[in-house]
């Protein structure tokens, strides 16, 4: 089994990142929490020329997000590439099923339902019907989780086996805001939010919340998301590959982000 | 439109039921032959069965309906069983439904013989019509939009029949961070050194902000100092996404504050049943609800001494008997 690599980019970043496509197999292009993140057809064309790999990283969406969604599955259902689609949200796995031509992946975000790290030292792993009916039902044969700040094993059994896991860090999400201080920045609270746009003032920004004597790590804010810094891989390559590990994501997207605004 | 109601002890129920209330919620764990987990501790529902027979007796005496969340995600293969066979035994006691995210609960009890109410929780959360028919599979009664979905961004769900839909009255509960997803709400000690018994306080407090990347003129750091908030209400024009929820033919405004003291609840819905009365005019504009319901909102929390939306958050906080 070899171990992938690859890097999370929003849309925004992409060309100031060509270097990235050397050094990773994969970009993740999107973003698994804002739907105004979401690449157009033609950005994908571009990453399509420049990575081996590429994924289509997707978020939860409402209505707005899901039509940007059908568009990218609409324009690439033919293509000579195969597209991967990282699914957040139960919806996009829904649009997913009849597009045969597409690869789902269960992101970190819905991998809650099937994998959980409040089970002591041991990855919960949820029941095989819920695992039989995603793979059967929506064709998923990939779920994704996050580096976690200790080490964990995995059961024994071979519920798993079907799957490959993805790992992302360092960043590990821990909350998402509907109401993003970047977007509805100026808004007035009587506007109606779907008639709110987003100029994207996220891209390019980063910042640390301090909370003294109430968190003792410094949290990391990037556009509606907060995120701590899981720091490095607990795990050896051996110990990846017994876990099932075949891919390790970056998700660091202010790097690219920084080298965009610098460009 | 009916109000679905939380509540944490029997004593409330008369109270609540004669303030407005239509539909009862709570939780059951830690008894003998009941222990359904959920992200609330015990001390927030019920914890004998000799309470759930009293709360069923007075709901049903007085015409309602009690539902019990089962308010957990994830099952593995072992405990899901054990649910299965509890939820049973609810309807057994006569429980008219449950409340539960799962799929894997929701795949287990599609094959068994559970034959009462099933709401999706909004720890699974639906923003788009996509999300619904994924979980109009399971045969769902009702689905429990998050509270930070506008009305008119599931527009579509509302106006399809299969299931019954419920949403948030906001004053009840406010956060702008989406529920199910927010590790400060679940399991934040796993990944954070909080103090143990940490109540959301950095939720409620401004961070101290460091730029990492940012434009020159420093703008992003003011937006975030000037923005950035966790409890406060989505924008969603205020009282207004009421008004559209109202009139898009929403079933079920749930009162999300199952935590909180007798108090609190009584006043919240009160204000709920005073605009709901105030909606039953079918000639009331968007706009004349959204200046006539403020004036009342806003006496209504007056009376309290409450003056701000934070503020009535903290008042909750203070208010919640841990």
């Amino acid at each position: 089994m070899v171990l992938e690599t690859a890097k999370c980019l929003t849309p925004p970043a992409l060309e100031a990142s060509a270097d990235d496509s050397k050094r990773y197999a994969r970009v993740y292009l999107g973003s698994e929490t804002c739907e105004w993140l979401l690449p157009n057809v033609e950005e994908i064309e571009r990453a399509l020329q420049t990575w081996r790999g590429v994924t289509i990283l997707t978020p939860p969406v409402t209505k707005l997000g899901l039509a940007r969604i059908q568009r990218i599955l609409a324009r690439f259902a033919s293509h000579p590439t195969p597209l991967e689609v990282v699914a957040n949200d139960f919806g996009v796995l829904e649009l997913l099923r009849s597009k045969a031509s597409f690869t789902p992946v269960v992101g970190r975000i819905l991998s809650k339902n099937f994998l959980d790290v409040s089970h002591g030292d041991t990855m919960g792993v949820t029941t095989g019907k819920a695992l039989d009916f995603i793979r059967t039902r929506y064709r998923v044969t990939r779920l994704e989780w996050t580096n976690y700040p200790r080490k964990l094993t995995f059961p024994g059994d071979d519920v798993l086996a079907p799957f490959s896991l993805s790992m992302y860090y360092p960043w590990q999400n821990l909350t998402t805001s509907r109401q993003c201080v970047f977007r509805f920045h100026g808004v007035s609270p009587t506007s109606r939010v779907d008639r709110i746009g987003c100029e994207r003032r996220c891209v390019g920004r980063a910042f640390r919340l301090r909370y003294p004597g109430m968190v003792e790590e410094a949290l990391l804010l990037k556009g509606n998301t907060v995120y701590s810094d899981t720091g490095k891989i607990p795990y050896t390559a051996g110990e990846l590959k017994r876990l099932g590990v075949d891919r390790l994501v970056v998700a660091t997207p202010n790097d690219s982000a920084k080298a965009s605004r610098n460009a | 439109m009916k109000i679905f109601q939380g509540f944490r002890d029997n004593e409330e129920l008369d109270a609540l039921l004669e303030a407005g209330a239509d539909e009862f919620y709570t939780s059951i764990t830690e008894t003998p032959d009941i222990d359904l987990r959920n992200h609330y501790p015990s001390e927030y529902g019920l914890t004998s069965t000799k309470e759930l027979r009293e709360a069923l007796d007075i709901l049903h005496s007085n015409g309602s309906a009690l539902f019990i969340a089962v308010n957990d995600t994830f099952y593995t293969d072992v405990d899901v069983l054990q649910a299965h066979e509890q939820i049973l035994r609810l309807r057994e006691y006569g429980v008219d439904g449950i409340i539960t995210p799962s799929l894997a609960l929701l795949l287990e009890l599609q094959e068994g013989a559970y034959d009462g109410e099933v709401c999706l929780s909004t720890m699974q959360p639906v923003f788009n019509v996509e999300t619904y028919r994924f979980f109009k599979q399971f045969g769902l009664s009702r689905v429990v939009f998050p509270e930070q979905v506008g009305a008119h961004e599931v527009q579509e769900i509302l106006e399809d029949d299969a299931m019954q839909t419920e949403a948030f009255f906001l004053l009840s509960h406010d956060c702008v961070n989406i529920e199910p997803y927010c590790l400060f709400h679940h399991q934040e000690h796993k990944y954070l050194t909080v103090p143990p018994n940490d109540d959301y306080e950095h939720c409620r407090t401004m961070p101290e902000v460091d730029t990492i990347l940012d434009t020159p003129d420093g703008l992003g750091k003011r937006m975030v100092e000037e923005g950035y908030v966790s409890f406060d209400r989505y924008h969603i024009n205020d009282n207004a996404n009421l008004y559209d929820f109202h009139r898009a033919g929403l079933d079920y405004l749930k009162m999300g504050n199952r935590p909180f003291m007798l108090d609190h609840k009584l006043l919240v819905l009160d204000i709920a049943r005073s605009l709901l009365d105030m909606l039953d005019d079918p000639a009331l504009t968007r706009t004349d609800f959204l200046e006539r319901s403020s004036v009342l909102v806003r006496d209504a929390l007056a009376r309290r001494n409450i003056h701000s939306i934070p503020r009535m958050c903290t008042w909750y906080l203070k208010q919640r008997n841990v």
